[in-house]
């Protein structure tokens, strides 16, 4: 979280691995930037001109984290602060550690699943499925109320949306078929 | 009186009261919720203002940020949780003046130290902005490109704490700004054959993603907040001799608001902090100071408000974001096809003053709708953290989906949302990235056009004066970011040599 513990220049292991990232990112751009077009209307920059400036921009930014990085590693610099100064395994701290990636990993397996769905299942079912899916894998106990809340809560959006603002959103191939 | 005009044609032609009115309600009920920040209150409405006239859209939008800056205390000085960022500073004496009984007290010196700071810093705005603007009028296209520049690394050097990460951050903004057409020949660029990218990627999809895909996905990770109780909190407004006591706060929290909120990358956290602590300093009790000082409370409420309306000036008179939730404004601009600047004032006058009556009523509202709210606000903190994730998803899916019925333009906010979740992970700060793609097409379009004036001679970017000043501005910035990180290194390594 930003809001407490702030976007603070610390340096740790973060830098070599943003690094390495941006690098790999930067070389994918550059490649990419290659391929685009000639023009019959190009100026002195033409439309690579810019894109191909960003890449190395990016590139050597990328490069400059992995020796920020690879120096902090050199010097010794904790890759981690200690949280509490309590002697925890390394097997607790990891597990600690991995506990909010894989939940947020789970909640995006759940919205990727939803934005498979939605053309198919229709707004509503799929987003019923989305908000109690939601709920329960946050934490929500499993119960008719969560199932109950999760249909209300759908079809409230579809009215609010479709009816009342003249949105149209998608009824479903699925229904539409039968 | 043309201005007046203006204001009162915009307000009283247009659905903008009630917007005003009605985005200060989200506001203050998104406020209170921990997660939802300023920025994520705002963004989950931007889709539903494509169908509003422009100074309705945008005064909603105003309206939801003035709101959401108080919404933010409530849980601060309840559950000494802040739901905003920049509410942090208030948990401090808010939540010890609760422990004391006087939560109600502590409520009431914060609704009234946020209005008067709203509206100093709508003085402040509406004085600076013009002036500002016409300023900006002189500016040839190498001053517009170097203002690009300038604005990028101003927000890169000052919202993060590290430069290089904000230069990153920038420069990936400005790698997807430059998916679409290219703005001179219109050749497509990195589109991979997807129709759907051919029109480039909007701002407010990335504002989306970023904001508000990205904060759940780390809000599910987080611990629940803990659970308010309603019999605690009956707000008691501040009578005549504390409001003479909150005096010079209040005062000192106007200064710094005014400050920090026309800096831009700085915003309402550090104004806030900077306020108590000077508060701190000037008060005639400094050590009641983090045991329920009224003072503690006022000061960085104070100064928070007053950004919401000063943070706008760089916004409105040259084009510049210098807060997550100006640029989610800036979003409300561009979706209704203004750009903020100094053109603003020339094209669309009654969105400039229409916003400013609508800052006004917004600011009176808050105390108004502060007064009745509180009851649902608490009723609102004690759901489920779970359902809240659920339905601000849900909320950001439709929302998306409902600008161009697109399934394609759902995943793309996703996939922002998780490139913006491993960006927080690595410490990177996000409003660098927001900004290199709002900013992206005018710094390109500038530098071409300047260069095809010159006929490709790259002097004529210090050769014009303004451009020259800006860029030596932006070059002198980012040797203080780099000064500054250097300095705090060296701290750090002498206070960790001490200690062992």
């Amino acid at each position: 979280m930003t809001r407490r513990s702030g976007n603070g220049s610390k340096i740790d292991g973060a830098d070599l691995t943003l690094g390495i990232l941006a690098l790999v990112a930067a070389a994918g751009y550059l490649y990419e930037t290659a391929q685009i077009p000639e023009s019959l209307l190009e100026d002195s920059v033409g439309a690579r001109g810019v894109p191909l400036a960003i890449g190395w921009v990016m590139a050597a930014l990328g490069a400059l984290l992995c020796v920020r990085g690879l120096i902090a590693s050199r010097n010794g610099e904790p890759s981690k602060p200690s949280s509490d100064g309590q002697p925890v395994s390394a097997t607790e701290r990891l597990s600690a550690a991995l506990r909010p990636h894989l939940q947020a990993i789970g909640l995006l397996a759940i919205l990727a699943a939803y934005v498979a769905l939605l053309p198919d299942a229709g707004y509503v079912a799929s987003t019923a499925l989305l908000i109690g899916g939601v709920a329960w894998f946050s934490g929500g106990a499993r119960s008719w109320r969560l199932a109950a809340i999760a249909i209300a809560g759908s079809v409230f959006l579809w009215a609010m949306f479709d009816p009342m603002l003249s949105i149209p959103l998608p009824a479903g191939t699925w229904w539409e078929s039968r | 009186m043309e201005p007046l005009g203006h204001a009162a044609h915009a307000l009283f032609n247009s659905w903008a009261i009630p917007g005003a009115l009605a985005g200060v309600l989200w506001g203050i009920l998104g406020g209170a919720l921990p997660g939802i920040s300023p920025s994520i209150a705002m963004a989950l409405l931007l889709p539903l203002t494509y169908g509003m006239e422009p100074v309705t859209a945008i005064v909603l939008l105003a309206s939801v940020y003035v709101g959401a800056e108080y919404g933010g205390s409530i849980p601060a000085i309840l559950i000494r949780t802040p739901g905003t960022n920049s509410a942090s500073a208030t948990v401090i004496d808010g939540y010890e003046m609760a422990r004391q009984g006087r939560a109600g007290e502590a409520l009431g010196i914060s609704l009234i130290a946020g209005l008067v700071g709203g509206l100093f810093g709508l003085v402040v705005l509406v004085a600076a902005t013009k002036p500002l603007a016409m300023v900006a009028l002189a500016f040839t296209p190498p001053a517009y490109f170097a203002l690009g520049i300038l604005g990028l690394s101003v927000v890169a050097g000052l919202s993060g704490g590290s430069l290089i990460k904000g230069l990153l951050a920038a420069a990936i903004g400005l790698v997807l700004a430059t998916a679409g057409p290219d703005p001179m020949t219109g050749v497509p660029r990195f589109t991979f054959g997807e129709p759907d990218l051919l029109a480039g990627i909007k701002p407010l999809l990335v504002m989306m993603g970023l904001f508000a895909v990205t904060e759940m996905l780390v809000q599910i990770g987080e611990p629940p907040w803990a659970k308010a109780n309603a019999a605690d909190a009956r707000l008691k407004l501040p009578d005549l001799k504390m409001m003479k006591r909150l005096a010079k706060p209040t005062a000192i929290g106007s200064v710094i608001g005014t400050f920090e909120g026309v800096t831009p990358g700085a915003g309402g956290t550090i104004a806030a902090f900077m306020a108590y602590s000077e508060a701190k300093r000037w008060s005639s009790a400094p050590e009641e100071f983090g045991k329920g000082s009224p003072e503690g409370v006022a000061a960085p409420e104070c100064a928070n408000n007053v950004v919401t309306a000063t943070a706008l000036v760089p916004l409105l008179s040259l084009g510049i974001p210098g807060s997550n939730s100006a640029a989610v404004l800036l979003g409300g601009f561009l979706v209704h096809g203004l750009q903020p600047g100094p053109m603003l004032f020339e094209k669309a006058p009654e969105v400039v003053y229409g916003l400013y009556g609508g800052l006004l009523i917004a600011n009176i509202a808050m105390v108004v709708i502060g007064l009745v709210i509180l009851t649902p606000c608490i009723w609102l903190v004690n759901r489920p953290k779970p359902w809240l994730i659920a339905f601000v998803l849900a909320l950001v899916v439709t929302g998306v989906f409902s600008v161009h019925q697109s399934v394609f333009e759902v995943g793309l906010v996703l996939g922002v949302g998780v490139l913006g979740y491993i960006l927080r992970a690595c410490k990177v700060p996000p409003l660098p990235m927001v900004l290199g793609v709002v900013l992206g097409f005018m710094i390109e379009s500038n530098y071409r056009r300047s260069l095809l004036l010159s006929g490709g001679d790259h002097s004529i970017f210090y050769l014009d004066k303004v451009s020259l000043g800006l860029l030596l501005a932006a070059a002198a910035l980012a040797t203080y970011s780099l000064w500054r990180e250097f300095g705090e290194r060296v701290q750090r390594k002498r206070v960790e040599a001490a200690a062992t």
